[in-house]
């Protein structure tokens, strides 16, 4: 290979020159037909093309270092300006692409371990394994951090170009800023409402940002390497994703009616509603919400709540105060509430009261045709009415239906 | 060996010996290197001839063409610009002036010393 020598150290001082692409390749071409000179030159004096090819090469000096000097003969007092636009400009385009790109692919992915998470759920006996809130804002950190990543990867080598720097000149500086500027913005989301794990990913933002900087390249040197195994893997989570998304469940096929000896809509709305609703003892719409697990696994629901009442003494006189579970008519939470078949509560366990909080635990089995579910505070107010003390709240704690059908019930 | 390295004495004189090269001329890289080397004895660094050229067309006072060499690949060949020219000038006048302060100091040795 008559021209591995000088590939070679073509290649090294290409890799070292920080100038824009057409300035870099124009310099090689120059660089390299000067070689080219040089060797015609020396191969008439008598010297063998390989001698005179490493002579040539001598002659230019160490490739580090004539890229180093190349590259300063193009810097000017306003590069600092130019890449300090360059980097804001990188950092801003390669945030929202990778974030936006790690966000489908995390649906797309969520979507898949979803389908993965009930297949397993209801095709093994596998313990209860709940899906909350935590997953998804643990998602959402895995995007930001892998964006504060490819930032990092990006950033270095168009900075230092428009700087006419070499990138490792550069390398303490734009760690400093995008460290500083990671912080502040990890500081900033960490005071959204977290899960633990997601906090955690969020706490170490700078760390991903610099470990972009430090080391660019290490995703794509592992992928190549396993490409096929990673095509397998990707296929059979597509195939089982497929199946899991279409599989049912146990109460799904069921959808018989319960029984009709009572009206409990009407039982439900016998409850007066507490006649003041703005001064009630008990604030339920700070505890009205829906928890929304595709499925919750085999074993009964148990559910403990605690309500803050309007004073100490909002519920003296009191009596019969209990909590209530009624299965719901619809099976998302818009526009629902307590289902015409149901025949009553399917659980009532007293309200526990000490001081200013209000308390009690529920536990049933789960109907199953029904995921959706409302808890109300009922009682008896002093002149002896019964009352509904509280709006009735809402939790969704299974999904009954496939859960491709869930993800459309939500998407609609 | 000598006293006065010409390799270190030609450093920091590269430029105006590519732009007196270049006078009236145009030429590639290596044939800067070649006319300068059959001028001065030490020749320039190769390695220091480019980035003084391409400092020199960043300046204004080269501008650069690709064209063809004989039998071979493209050269980048660089002409001097009015600016280059007056550059030359100046750069020519500068060193004039110092080689006489340094020929005065050196020749002042040569003069008889006081009784």
């Amino acid at each position: 290979m008559p021209d591995s020598l000088r590939t070679a150290y073509l290649q090294r001082l290409e890799r070292e020159l920080s100038l824009s692409d057409p300035d870099r390749a124009a310099a090689i071409e120059e660089i390299d037909g000067h070689v080219d000179d040089v060797i015609v030159e020396l191969t008439e004096r008598g010297l063998p093309p390989d001698v005179a090819e490493r002579r040539a090469l001598e002659r230019l000096g160490a490739p580090e270092r004539l890229a180093e000097a190349l590259t300063a003969a193009h810097r000017t007092p306003r590069d600092v300006f130019v890449a300090a636009g360059v980097g804001l400009r990188v950092s801003v385009s390669t945030a929202l692409w990778s974030f936006i790109t790690v966000g489908v692919i995390l649906f797309v992915v969520g979507v898949a371990f979803a389908a993965l998470y009930v297949l397993a759920q209801r095709l093994a006996p596998v313990p209860r394994i709940e899906l909350g809130a935590d997953a998804s804002t643990a998602l959402l950190a895995c995007a930001v951090a892998i964006s504060a990543h490819a930032v990092g990867r990006a950033i270095l080598r168009p900075v230092a170009i428009a700087a006419h720097h070499r990138p490792a000149d550069l390398r303490p500086i734009v760690l400093t800023v995008g460290i500083a500027v990671t912080t502040w913005i990890g500081l900033t989301l960490l005071r959204q409402s977290w899960g633990i794990s997601g906090a955690i990913i969020m706490a170490l933002l700078p760390g991903w940002f610099a470990a972009g900087v430090m080391a660019p390249n290490l995703v794509p040197r592992w992928l190549p390497a396993n490409r096929r195994l990673v095509g397998v893997a990707a296929l059979a989570i597509i195939v089982l994703s497929v199946i899991g998304l279409s599989v049912a469940g146990p109460g799904t096929p069921a959808g018989e009616a319960l029984s009709r000896e009572s009206d409990p809509a009407t039982e439900f709305a016998a409850i007066a509603p507490f006649d003041h609703w703005l001064s009630a003892p008990i604030d339920a719409t700070a505890n009205a919400s829906s928890f929304v697990p595709i499925d919750r696994g085999a074993g009964p629901i148990s559910w403990r709540e605690t309500w803050h009442l309007s004073g100490r003494d909002a519920l003296a006189g009191w009596t019969d105060l209990h909590v209530e579970v009624w299965a719901s008519s619809a099976n998302v939470g818009a526009d629902s509430w307590v289902d015409a078949d149901a025949t009553g509560p399917l659980v009532s366990t007293p309200l526990v009261v000490r001081g200013r909080n209000a308390s009690a635990a529920v536990s049933f089995e789960a109907l199953p045709t029904h995921g959706f579910y409302h808890l109300a505070v009922v009682g008896t107010d002093p002149d002896g009415a019964r009352q509904l003390v509280t709006w009735p709240s809402f939790r969704q704690w299974t999904w009954v239906g496939t859960p491709l059908e869930f993800l459309i019930a939500m998407v609609g | 060996m000598s006293p006065l390295p010409r390799a270190q004495l030609l450093k920091g004189t590269t430029e105006l010996l590519v732009l007196a090269v270049l006078e009236g001329e145009r030429l590639h890289g290596y044939e800067i290197a070649q006319r300068i080397r059959d001028g001065v004895s030490a020749g320039v660094s190769e390695g220091a001839l480019y980035p003084a050229l391409h400092r020199l067309e960043r300046r204004g006072a080269l501008v650069g063409t690709w064209g063809e060499s004989e039998g071979g690949p493209r050269r980048r060949y660089y002409t001097l610009t009015d600016a280059g020219i007056g550059e030359l000038a100046e750069a020519r006048a500068e060193w004039d002036r110092f080689a006489a302060e340094i020929g005065s100091m050196t020749h002042a040795a040569e003069k008889p010393t006081r009784a």
